[in-house]
């Protein structure tokens, strides 16, 4: 029978289970891997068909979805990935983030895809797979604990010092809106708030340990693609610097393009004297003391410090990716270096993104910068630019919901609203979840993440605009790529809707296959490209796959994720806009400062966007025959039950 | 047998390879070597088995392979490279019979 076909590729299961009634349940992947790739192409599918519209994120009626990528468990180079979805609280709508993961292969290897938990936990569980063995074990003893003491006394209760967990911290408990699940210690599902989620079922942490394997169904074509292709992301350009430093080395190009929110967004430029003094690639020389690295990753860009000098020395942990610089150390001016070191431990330990971290307190120094709010509403805390002791008694306040942090745990657009006090200009955000980078200059970036169904995402269309220095054949692959002539000319409108389109694509089909997109031409033109993972996906699963499909297949989820947030939230046009100060204010400082974007043409270049995808250009719905042609004309129907067909 | 090897990031490709070599499928759980975390988060280990076990096959240093399939997934080729020297070295110091290589 279709549903009970024997895949390859795929562990072949999903597990289901009620933390309700401890009902625990399997189901065949085989029911949805063929038209929705895996992953959170999968997970939106699941969501939308089993969802009510009147389910909110807190209901045990929401479901909570782990799952490992289609290609996760193999050598294929990245495919290290796992997903979270669900319906989230920041903007209460389409949650979806991923992490490097080893908690996903061994969840293949335990004969499972995904896991779908529904239901809430009378007290605090954990959950324990382990082949055949699936346990909804008692946590209450893990509640409270930061991630790092999670991992600890897991691996203590179950006698395993190389296990590997997925947790939540006590923001994830406490309901942090912008909580987040950490992978071991260091490695996040950052975005979302899928931790307040996990934390609202009240469980605390899931281990996986599988004794199986993942057998693919051309082990020689797999073989051979997947050693070339690890080959090609290896002896990419841009290799030797990610190694070395990671996503902080593009420091350079986001000067370049004004790509650095410095105190919340009001320059866009870190100032000429403190790049030299908070350098993250010095910082990385200094105190590195080894690497980081996951499963089939052609890279390898994590390394491990110990810092030994400066008001954190003594703490050991991974470093941060550019996100921290950016969306906390910078945003937050903060100028002592190994500040960016410590508020991430802070945040994983925590169980916190570090976008929400950085937006909510970012918005509250400015509001205390313009006397919105003082002593009295802080508990008598000084919200000073560049105090690294406040920064973190607050990111720790906001964890534990006490005084301020209270207000600053719902995320810098819901305290504006709750404030009120004309705070919310200052409150940078897509569709209610923080905002972390600046996109004023970067006209592909921004309208990846201002279109993006999560939220001001940018795994789900962006381009990358900070790319200094690319070389003539690099420029001709990516005009090539994308079908544009002006593929890194950052401050044109024209051609963005394109690149966006196509990335949409790209960004979805690495994240169903669990495909590390710095192993991809996200990062790197010379990297991992559709056809490769069409290549992969076919010789592992058996099912001749092209390019074409992958983006037929990652179209029809783009438009099920959008027909989830307008069946879930109000969001229409208004809501895919730049954020007011973007839009509104030019670029005070550095190599662009002057430049101002063009509301009119930004909506020509959204309008583009909206017609690419088949969708109505007034209220950004999609079309019935956009939805036909991608064979979900029950979509069309719900839609227009709700009055929200295009 | 276990080994420093302080070059490690504990990816792990290492263990996946190895069972595909063994198996022709992608069970880590069965690799002959296996990468441990150090106390504390300080790095990583490379033990490498000697026997044949219910867990999984010994380490052959993958002699019908011009590079073992673990070197050629790992990010620091010469240093695993080196480990398989030292762990093969001992095997046959041990009077154990293993190829040469």
């Amino acid at each position: 029978m279709a549903n009970e076909e024997r895949l390859f590729a795929y562990a072949g299961a999903i597990l289901r289970i009620n933390l309700s009634n401890s009902d625990i349940k399997t189901e065949p992947t085989s029911k949805y891997a063929r038209g929705w790739l895996g992953g959170p192409g999968i997970a939106i599918k699941i969501l939308y068909d089993e969802l009510k519209p009147w389910v909110t994120p807190y209901d045990p009626a929401n479901k909570f979805i782990l799952s490992a990528g289609a290609l996760m468990g193999t050598v294929a180079p990245g495919a290290c990935k796992s997903n979270i979805s669900t319906l989230g609280p920041m903007i209460g709508g389409w949650a979806s983030s991923l992490s490097d993961s080893h908690t996903g292969g061994e969840l293949k290897c335990s004969g499972y895809d995904s896991v779908v938990i529904e239901g809430k936990a009378r007290n605090p569980v954990y959950l324990y797979i382990h082949d055949d063995t699936i346990e909804i074990r008692d946590a209450r003893r893990l509640w409270g604990m930061n991630t790092w003491k999670t991992l600890e006394a897991l691996r203590k209760e179950l006698d395993d010092p190389n296990l590997h967990a997925i947790s939540i911290g006590p923001a994830g408990e406490n309901l942090v809106r912008g909580a987040c699940v950490i992978q071991d210690r260091n490695r996040a599902f950052g975005r979302c708030g899928t931790g307040a989620v996990m934390g609202s079922k009240n469980l605390k942490a899931i281990v996986a340990k599988g004794t199986g394997s993942v057998k693919v169904a051309d082990p020689e074509r797999f073989m051979a693609a997947a050693s070339n292709y690890r080959k090609m992301v290896k002896n990419a350009s841009s290799v030797p610097g990610m190694r070395a430093y990671g996503t902080l080395s593009c420091l350079p190009g986001k000067q370049a393009i004004c790509g650095t929110a410095w105190k919340n967004f009001q320059e866009v430029y870190i100032p000429d004297e403190v790049v030299e003094l908070i350098d993250p690639c010095k910082t990385i020389d200094k105190y590195r003391v080894g690497r980081q690295s996951f499963p089939g990753c052609a890279v390898g860009c994590g390394n491990r410090l110990e810092i030994t000098e400066g008001p954190y020395a003594g703490l050991k942990t991974d470093c941060n990716q550019w996100e921290v610089f950016g969306a906390i150390q910078c945003k937050l001016g903060m100028r002592e270096p190994t500040f960016m070191v410590k508020v991430n431990a802070l945040s994983n330990q925590l169980g916190m993104d570090v976008d929400a971290v950085g937006g909510a307190i970012g918005w509250a120094m400015e509001c205390y910068q313009r006397g919105i709010i003082d002593e009295k509403d802080t508990g008598g805390l000084k919200l000073l630019w560049g105090d690294g002791e406040v920064a973190l008694k607050l990111v720790d306040m906001i964890a534990r919901r006490e005084g301020f942090g209270n207000l600053l745990a719902e995320g810098c657009a819901r305290a504006a609203d709750l404030l009120g006090r004309d705070s919310s200009y200052y409150a940078i955000h897509i569709k209610g979840q923080d905002l972390y980078e600046p996109g004023r200059a970067a006209l592909g970036w921004l309208l990846g993440t201002t279109t993006s169904t999560r939220g001001g995402g940018h795994t789900t269309g962006v381009i990358i605009d900070a790319r200094l220095g690319i070389s003539d054949k690099d420029l001709e692959k990516a005009k090539s790529i994308f079908g544009v002539d002006n593929p890194v000319n950052h401050l044109d409108y024209e051609g963005r809707a394109k690149m966006v389109t196509y990335m949409e694509s790209m960004h979805r089909a690495a994240n169903c296959m669990g495909i590390c997109h710095f192993n991809t031409i996200h990062w790197d033109f010379q990297m991992i490209d559709l056809p490769h993972i069409a290549e992969m996906y076919s010789a592992a699963t058996g099912w001749e796959t092209t390019a074409d499909d992958l983006k037929y297949m990652t179209m029809r989820q783009l438009n099920l994720e959008k027909a989830f947030n307008l069946r879930h939230t109000s969001f229409d046009r208004k809501d895919d806009m730049p954020t007011p100060r973007e839009m509104k204010e030019p670029i005070p400082t550095g190599p662009l400062a002057g430049w101002k974007m063009d509301e009119g043409k930004y909506n020509k270049m959204l309008d583009e966007y909206y017609e690419l995808h088949g969708w109505d250009t007034k209220t950004s719905y999609p079309t019935r025959k956009a939805l036909e042609e991608l064979d979900l004309g029950s979509v069309a129907d719900d839609l227009e039950r709700i009055g929200k067909l295009g | 047998m276990v080994f420093e090897m302080i070059s490690c990031g504990g990816c792990r490709t290492c263990e996946i390879a190895c069972s595909y070599k063994h198996t022709g499928e992608f069970a880590p759980s069965v690799s002959s070597l296996k990468i441990l975390d150090r106390e504390d988060g300080d790095g990583y280990d490379v033990f490498l088995r000697e026997d044949d076990a219910p867990e999984g096959p010994s380490c052959d240093g993958c002699q019908d392979r011009d590079i073992p399939l673990c070197v050629e997934y790992c990010h620091e080729p010469d240093d695993l490279t080196k480990v398989l020297f030292d762990f093969i070295a001992k095997i046959n110091k041990s009077g154990k019979p293993r190829p040469e290589k």
